[in-house]
Order: C-alpha cells, then structure tokens, then sequence
C-alpha cells in the first residue's frame, strides 16, 4: 500500500471545498457545454409533444424503443448509489469515504432523469395528471389497477427516489456547517438554513453515524425492489417471447450494479482529474473498486449464463427464432459481440492486474466500456425480443430509432451529468466528515519492521 | 439547572482531552464537546447520549403498512373489475405495494427521527465557534452556581485558545 | 454477553503467545476422550443405519426408476448445501481481508471431508437417473449435435462433483499446511509420521508463505465456481429438468444462495460446538457470531427475494403449465412443508435477528442456524421428492401434478444416514486436522490490538497488501 497522505481539517476543507467557494471559469463552461445538449434534449421534446409521437421511430409490433431502454439504463446506473454506499458502509470498508456521496448523488441525477423517459415515450406528458392521486376519477369510483406493474414501478421508483435525496440531504449536514462556517452574505444564510443550526457535538454526530447505519440498512431493500421491479414489468408478461423468465429480477439487478458500479468509478476518475483530488480519491481507491468489480461482474456474467441457457433449455421455436435473431441477424449480431466484449471479456481480464486497477485512465475507460456493454445488453433484451413478439412471421416488425430519439438519449447524458455538475456546484461531492473521520481513524500497527496501515474500529 | 454556560475552545486536541479530564476531576461531568470531525463517542471522556433512533423505523414501519394495505385494498374493493384473471384482492401485488409503503414510512420516519434526536433543527446556534469546523475542539460547560471564573481558569491552564461565556440571559 | 471497554464496545482480544496458540489448539486436536468415542460410536451407528435404508430401498425398489429416490436426492443436495458450501465462509472474508473469520476458518474448511459421503451418495443416484434423451437438459444434448455432448448429463455430474470434492480437500491440506508443520513438531508415534508427509517439509520462508497465499487464492477462486457449478446441475438434473415444461431459472441461483445461508448456519452451529467441546472461548467470541449472523441475516432476506422473484412471475402468468408448476412445488401436496420452510428460512431468521442484541450473541445466532438448517432440510425434501415424483420425463407438458409422497422408513433411515455420516466425518476430521487455523490466528494477533483513541479504548486492525 503506497504511502497515505495525512491532511488536517483545514487542509480538508481548503481541498473539497473548493469547487464550491472557489468555483474555476472552466467549470462554467463545461456546464454551458452540457447545457447545449440537455436543450436539445428539451426541443426535441417540445417537438415530439408538437408532432405526436410518430416522431418516433416506434414501428408495430415494437412499441417500446430507445427510449424505454435507457430508461431501464438509467435506472440501473442509478442501483450504484445505494449499492456502494450501503453496502460499504455496513461492512465498514476504510475505501468506502470518497465514493459514497457521489455515488448517492448519481443515483438521485439518475433516476431523476429516468423517470423522465416515460413520460417522453407517452408523448402527451400532461395527461400523467390522471394517473396521480389528484386526477383520479372519484365521482365514478375509478381507481388504478395495482394488479399492473406499471403501477408498481412508479411506487417503487418515487420511494427510492425520496429515500435516497433524503439520505443525501441528511447525511450532508455537517457539510452544510462547515460551508456555513466559510461562507458569507447570501450564501451563509442559505447554507446556516440547511444546516438547521447545527454545532458538532457527541450527540449530533452519533446519530448521523448511526443514520448512516440505519438507513443503508433501509434503503438497501428498496434499491433491490426498484430494480427487480423494473425487470417485471417485463418479466410478468406472458406474451413477450424471451422476458417471461424468473431469472429477471435478481438478473436485472446484478445487471444494475455492474453498470452502476462502472458508473461510479468513471465519475470518480473525472471528478479526480477535474479538481486533482489524488490525496482523496487514491489509487488504492480504485484498486479497492475494480475488485468489486471484478466480483459484481463475474456474478453478473453467471446470471446472463443462466438466462441465456435457458433461453435453449426448452427447445421451443418461437424463443429459439429470438435467440437466432439476437445472435446472427444484423444489426444485433453485432451488438451483441460488442456488448459481449465490452461488458465481460475486455475490462475483467484487464482488471485482474494490479498495475491496471490503480491506472485511473485505465480503470475510466473500461468502466466506459462496461456501460456501452450494458446498454447494449439492455437493447438486446427489449427491441428483438419485441420484433418477434407476435407468433406469426407476417407480423413481424423492424424498428429504428428516429433523430429525435437519438436527441433525447445523448440530451439524458448531458442532463444527469448536468445534475451532477450543480450539485458540485452547491455541495461537495466528497463528505467532509467522511474524509475527517477517515483521518482520526487512519494509524499503524508495526509488525516487525514494516509499519502496517491499520484503522481503529468502533463496534 | 442554574448558572450560565461556558465554552473553551482549544486548538489541539490533547489539550481538550486534558480540560475534559480536569473537569470530570471538579464533579462536572456533563460537558459537551463539539468537534469538526466524528470522533467516536467517548473519546473525551463524555457521557454517552441517548437516544430512542431504533424505535421510529419500527413505527414508521407499521405505518406505512398499513396505510399501504389500506389504499391497495379499498381501492381494488372499490373498483371491483377482474384483470388477468387475477382476484380483486390479489395478494402478491398488494405485498409489493405494501412493502415500497413499509419501507418509505421506515425510512422518512428514521430521517425525522434522527433530526429530531439530533435536537435539530435549532434557531440560534448557542455557544459557539466557526473555528470549530477547522479542526478546533470546544467544550461546552455549564458552571456549578454560576462560578465562571473558575472553569475559565481550568480552560485556559490547559491552554485554550479562546473562552466564551454565553451572554446574561440567552 | 460480555462487554471489555466503555460505552458498550466490544475490544476483547485473544491474548496469548504463539506457543500457547499452538499449544492448546494442538492438544485438544490430539487428545481424544472415552466421550469422544462414544459419540463416533454413536455417528457410526445411525450411518450404519442410513446404509441399512438404502439396502432396504435397493431390494425393494431396486435402480430401475429414478422415482423412489427422491429422498436420497433431497439429502445429497443437503450434504451441498450444507457441508460442501461451508468452506465458502473461510474463503469469502480472506478475500475481503476480514480478521474475524481467521478462528473459524478451518472448521468451515474441514467440512469439505463430507464430500467423500456425497461421491458415495451420487453412484446410486446416477444409476437411476434417467438418460437425456427426448427431454431437457442443461447440457444441450442433442441441440447442437446428435447424441452430443457425450455422457450427458451422468458423466458430467460425476466429474463435477469429484473435482468439488477434490478441490476442497486440496484447499483443506493447503490451509493446513503450516500447521501440520508446527503439529509435527510437537507430536510422536503416528501422527508426527503423517503431520511430516502432510506439512511437504514446510518451513514457513518468505517464498513458502507467497506461494501458500496465492495457493489458497486460486484454490478458494476455483472452490467458488466450481461449488455455483455444482448448485447449478444438482438443481437442474435431479430437479427442474425431470419435471417436463418446467422453466425457472431462477431456481440454480436461489439454491446457490441458499448454499451460502446453510454454510453459515452450518459454520456457527459447528462453531458453537466446538467452541464449548474444545474449550475455546478465548479464540471464537462473540465477534464470529456477530459477524456470520449479519451476513446470515442479510442471506436470509436474499433467500426470500429470489423465491419471490420466481414466485410473481409464475403467479403473474397464470398458464396451465405455470398453475401446475405452482401447485407441483408450492401450492399442492408440499404446502405445509413450503410453509415450514418460508418460516424457518426466513420469516423466524428475520424476526429474531433484526434484533441487534441477539445477533452480538453467541446462543442466538447458534438457535437461529437450527432453525435455518431445518428450514433447508426442509426445502430439499420439497424440490427434490416433487421432482422426483413425475413419472413421464419425455412429456411435452406436466400432465398431471403427481400426489406428495410420504417418506418410507428406508427413506428416513437414508436420510437420518446422511446428516449422521457428514457428521461422522467431520468428527473424526476434527481429531487430526488442527480445528482452529494457528497459523491464521497467529497472524490475527499480529495484525490487531487494543489501542486507546484519546479516552476510548479501540480495537485496530491492520489490512497488509
């Protein structure tokens, strides 16, 4: 383990903060940069609203198009917040302190954007209106049907939605303080009410350390119902070739946690480039984090194997004519040596090598690549299984996704980035009491001649 | 409790551990000690605080429950039409609504319940210093019958930086 | 329970010197009572009995069908997801670099002996299981090619399971290695004969150890695999793939979860007893407990979420096969026994162990690893015998949901055979391997200590590249 940097409180705050007090022109910029996309992002929109959704490539029988696979994309990005910060904390790993927030962050950007999607896919956005508690039709007696999973799915993501920005929120109070603390005018009194007047004693920080605790514990749950959920509303359809599998919750959510995961770490190697957070987000970080991966992945590929056997495993003509469509047809051969590649065969080779795990240009760029991998994988589900959806070849479809289509996808990647970016803005994005925690905990043991690093643990 | 309270600030954090020993040593052990950073509780010494968190998931729990079985039942009673060949009470997909409705009751109810333990939010900070977020430790006493000279006297033998008294009357 | 610093923290650590370490563990390891042997006595009688059964079904039912061996099935699939999944418990946490599994290890790594049990349980079970040919199968025989791949499935169940069962072993003797060396030293007669041969003339240089840890790397990677791999073809071969139409695919990876709940139920269970026989209250404490009983809490939720997954989407569906499926498996002949099993493997484990009072306990996690443990023996009775009792393999769809079949007293003597010969196995193991790891506590000690933080007494853990 290379040599670890110790940092005072002051030094902690002069570095994390400052992309927040001492906000660099560049960072400006790129946010107009972003911005350009997420506006066309918004005309694209404005034009589908307009037009209908013919603008759309969406060709009978597949209704469901790039849209309502990066929706499941961005769901799944969003499963890394929890996963990391959850599970890390409550196995108490010293490497969890930087990624945590910016983990949670990203799910908060993420999901918001994805739940975006359905309402791009309606076309008519407003008349959600009907299916909110406020429109229901109580003259009449009309209630939802909670029998669908369309029902369940926006249950499940409006909990996840709410639990996790308010477990950000909760846990960046002390935060809060110190920009109180460092800040003036405007900014101290927005910061002072946000920070609800807190002072920093035994009491206040015992409970958010236990909050911590507690509410990974809590919202670990959720993160696996959202996902599972999602699967569902593919999973239960009978009528669909290829997605009536039991496989798919816990299939979807591993398939979550690779990409997110993946996610995760690239924001991490921007974020450490951007503002040069080498003595915060270390290379022993990344080493800690493609590790993870390493196991996330091959648990990930163990699923997809067991799915796609099963795929073979009846013998029956109408899945075996899906499988010969995903595997040899054009485009989706294609997509799928690619997706093959990008999401197994390239990056976990790669990551087995210690000198690969603590590259950060490495371990960005693998990490992009699993996320390609994953989209594809998702369009691999969704768009064949839905050209042969009807038994009969007649009815058989094609499908190509339309400009506007393609706007909307690269405006969701501006707009989460985006999301990310003013929260970089306002807030930092590495917990301060995390990183000072980390600091009081941080000693040695000497065993022998070699000093050991080691770290005292609370029970 | 009568007296006014009393607040040493001291730049490191021995010196604090020090003052917080002497004043366990002159019978007060009630002191606060406000730090930067998560220190684990006991480090100075202090009393350990208590608190009820555990008991609020529980209750939010409970609650969202049972207003998720509540909303799932009444509203398929009350629009009895079969979809699916599934029964108007369909038990599964009440489970997974009622238990999105149980986890989101435990969770706001645990966000509140920590604000609340917390003794947040609080209008006016009381004694103290933004210091304190860069690292210096302050200790918050309140001085047995109002006799501030003498733990100003103990702060500053084991070197404080700063003491402040809480004005007359806060 | 009992607390050694302020504020409820826990700090105790083993304090001992090397030699003491070597010394108690090494006596207890060689030192057996006349108790000891009439509990080996006793093991050997109920397996003898278990061998009795199986003569008895073997005359009465002889290997013609695959039908009337549905219990033995069910106790070959305990015997995986029991004994065989154990040594996962030693091997997951070295990965992380935990400290609190270093006392335990090789208790859950001794249990791999029970594969032997498991190969003599397989021979009977290949004989009767029925060929590939004309149904499904996980090996895509005659999908590819015509009679291909070869042997399908028996062959490759076969040799699967004999590379699991050698992996385990050589992951045993590699851990052991080292203490095999010190229990050379220290012994006479026979044993310092064999602990000579077995230690390969170790002597603990700087090479030995690189190569003993990247040995115990590999071996415990492969073990993983090769045990999922085993999770997977027991639940397809001797389950879903003889009941015609059925599709769950969720069923390998529920039953590889549930082989992590069982080895953790079985590890603590083990634990607690050996902990009591040896006497060895200092090395395992509450913090083994503690940590298996999170894991097994977090297990137990998982446990249910895979059911559920599989479950809403055959209820959700609602075709004829998936409503026969339901009522094969779930619904039908077995629901008391499912019932059972939902509470004993989840329902009881979630109740009691949301509790963090009795999780940092040793009585509680060990009485909830009981009821874990039932709950599994439970759930193979319910896969495999249902399974089992389809009679036409080759048939399209279920045509029929077949009626429950009650165990026959050879049935329950097999059965009772089975978990008494693991036993038998493991009891006689614990005699010549080292049961607690020396060398991995050793390097415990090294590795953590009591420390002060300002006030507060802590405990420090160092984690070495």
């Amino acid at each position: 383990m290379q040599q670890r940097p110790t940092l005072t409180e002051i030094e902690i705050n002069r570095d994390l903060l400052r992309p927040t007090l001492d906000t660099p022109m560049w960072f400006y910029g790129l946010m107009a940069f972003l911005s350009i996309f997420a506006a066309a992002a918004i005309g694209a929109f404005a034009w589908a609203i307009n037009h209908g959704t013919g603008v759309y490539g969406l060709n009978r029988p597949v209704m469901w198009g790039f849209l309502l696979v990066n929706f499941v994309f961005w769901v799944g990005i969003s499963h890394a917040g929890v996963m990391l910060s959850a599970i890390l904390r409550l196995a108490n790993a010293e490497w969890r302190r930087p990624a945590t927030r910016a983990a949670e962050v990203l799910t908060v950007f993420a999901l918001g954007t994805a739940a975006m999607h359905p309402l791009f896919h309606l076309g008519r956005p407003w008349r959600l209106y009907w299916s909110m508690p406020p429109g229901y039709d109580f003259g009449r007696g009309i209630w939802p049907d909670i029998r669908s999973p369309f029902v369940w799915d926006p249950t499940a993501i409006s909990t996840y939605l709410t639990s996790t920005a308010l477990f950000v929120g909760l846990l960046l109070i002390p935060d809060l303080a110190v920009l109180r603390d460092h800040s003036s005018g405007m900014r101290q009194r927005m910061y002072s009410a946000m920070s609800l007047g807190w002072r920093g004693n035994t009491r206040q920080w015992k409970l958010q350390i236990i909050a911590g605790f507690l509410l990974s514990a809590l919202i670990l749950p959720v993160f696996v119902s959202v996902h599972s959920i999602v699967s569902w509303d593919f999973a239960v359809q009978i009528a669909v070739e290829g997605w009536n599998a039991t496989i798919f919750a816990p299939y979807f959510v591993i398939g979550a946690v690779h990409s997110g995961v993946a996610g995760v770490i690239s924001i991490l190697a921007l974020l450490r480039w951007m503002f040069k957070w080498e003595n915060y987000i270390r290379d022993d970080h990344f080493d800690a984090l493609a590790r993870l991966m390493i196991v996330v992945a091959v648990a990930w590929f163990y699923f997809f194997i067991i799915e796609f056997m099963m795929g073979f495993y009846p013998n029956e003509e109408p899945e075996l004519s899906l499988r010969n469509l995903q595997l040899t047809q054009w485009p989706f051969n294609a997509a799928f040596i690619v997706f093959a590649l990008t999401s197994f065969f390239i990056p976990v080779p790669l990551w087995l090598f210690r000198k690969v795990r603590r590259n950060v240009a490495l371990m960005f760029w693998t990490c992009v690549l699993v996320n390609i991998g994953m989209w594809l994988e998702r369009f691999l589900i969704i768009i064949p299984s839905l050209m042969r959806k009807q038994v009969l070849t007649f009815n058989w479809g094609s499908y190509n996704p339309s400009p506007i289509e393609l706007i909307l996808v690269g405006g969701s990647f501006a707009m989460v980035f985006l999301g990310v970016l003013t929260f970089v803005k306002f807030f930092p994005i590495i917990p301060l009491a995390d990183a000072k925690e980390g600091e009081i905990m941080a000693t040695e043991i000497r065993v022998g001649k070699v000093m050991v690093p080691a770290a005292y643990r609370e029970e | 409790m009568a007296g006014r309270s009393i607040m040493g600030l001291f730049k490191e954090v021995d010196d604090a551990v020090e003052a917080a020993d002497k004043l366990k040593e002159n019978g007060m052990d009630d002191f606060e000690v406000l730090t930067g950073s998560p220190y684990p509780e006991g480090a100075f010494g202090e009393k350990v605080a208590n608190h009820r968190l555990y008991v609020w998931p529980l209750v939010g729990a409970a609650l969202g429950f049972s207003i998720a079985i509540l909303v799932t039942a009444g509203t398929q009673l009350a629009y009895p039409i079969v979809t699916g060949s599934k029964p108007i009470l369909a038990l599964p997909p009440m489970f997974i609504i009622a238990y999105e409705g149980t986890m989101l009751g435990a969770i706001l109810s645990t966000i509140i319940g920590v604000i609340f333990e917390s003794r947040l939010p609080r209008a006016k900070l009381g004694l103290y210093d933004p210091r304190i977020t860069e690292g210096y430790i302050g200790l918050v006493v309140v001085a047995p019958d109002g006799d501030t000279d003498r733990v100003d006297a103990l702060f500053k033998a084991a070197n404080a930086t700063d003491v402040k008294l809480e004005p007359v009357g806060a | 329970m009992h607390n050694g610093g302020p504020h409820g923290h826990h700090v105790d650590l083993l304090v001992r010197t090397p030699e003491q370490v070597n010394e108690e563990v090494l006596s207890w390891t060689t030192r057996t009572s006349s108790k000891y042997w009439l509990l080996v006595l006793a093991l050997a009688g109920v397996t003898v009995l278990g061998v009795i059964g199986f003569i008895m079904k073997a005359s009465d039912d002889g290997f013609d069908s695959h039908m009337p061996w549905g219990y033995l099935a069910a106790g070959l699939a305990f015997i995986l997801t029991t004994s065989l999944s154990a040594p996962l418990i030693a091997l997951a946490p070295r990965f992380a670099k935990a400290h609190w599994t270093r006392p335990i290890s090789r208790i859950a790594e001794i249990w791999s002996v029970a594969g032997l049990l498991a190969l003599l349980i397989l021979i009977p079970l290949l004989v009767t299981l029925p060929s590939a040919e004309g149904r499904n199968t996980m090996w895509f025989y005659d999908k590819v090619a015509e009679d291909w791949p070869v042997g399908a499935p028996h062959l490759y169940i076969a040799l699967g399971l004999i590379f699991l069962v050698i992996n385990g072993f050589g992951l045993l003797w590699a851990s052991a290695i080292p203490d095999f060396a010190a229990a050379r030293e220290r012994t006479t007669g026979w044993r310092k004969v064999w602990y000579t041969r077995l230690s390969l003339g170790w002597v603990g240089t700087k090479r030995q150890w690189r190569g003993l840890r990247a040995g115990l790397g590999v071996l415990g990677a492969f073990y993983f695999m090769m045990l999922v791999f085993a999770h997977t073809y027991v639940s397809f071969d001797f389950g879903q793939s003889l009941v015609p139409g059925m599709r769950d695919s969720i069923m390998p990876t529920w039953q590889a979860l549930g082989g992590i709940q069982s080895a953790l139920a079985t590890v603590i269970v083990t634990a607690f007893v050996i902990r009591a026989a040896g006497g060895f209250k200092d090395y395992i404490n509450v913090n083994q407990f503690w940590s298996m009983a999170k894991l097994m809490l977090a297990s137990s939720l998982l446990w249910m979420y895979f059911w559920w997954s599989g479950f809403i989407v055959l209820w959700y569906g609602k075709t004829p096969l998936q409503q026969d499926l339901l009522q094969l498996m779930w619904f039908g002949p077995y629901k008391t026994i499912f019932i059972m099993t939902l509470l004993l493997s989840f329902a009881v484990p979630l109740l009691l162990l949301m509790w963090n009072g009795l999780r940092k306990s040793i009585w509680g996690p060990a009485l909830v690893s009981l009821f874990i443990l039932s709950g599994a023996f439970l759930d193979k009775i319910r896969i495999y015998v249902s399974s089992y009792s389809v009679e036409n393999v080759t048939a399209h769809v279920l045509e029929t949901v077949p009626e429950g079949v009650t165990p026959d007293s050879s049935d329950i003597m097999m059965l009772m055979g089975v978990v008494s010969g693991a036993i038998l196995l493991f009891t006689l193991a614990v005699k010549f391997i080292p049961v607690i790891s020396m060398w991995e506590v050793r390097e415990g000690m090294l590795l953590q200590e009591i420390r002060p933080l300002k006030r507060l007494p802590l405990k420090v853990l160092a984690k070495p590249e």
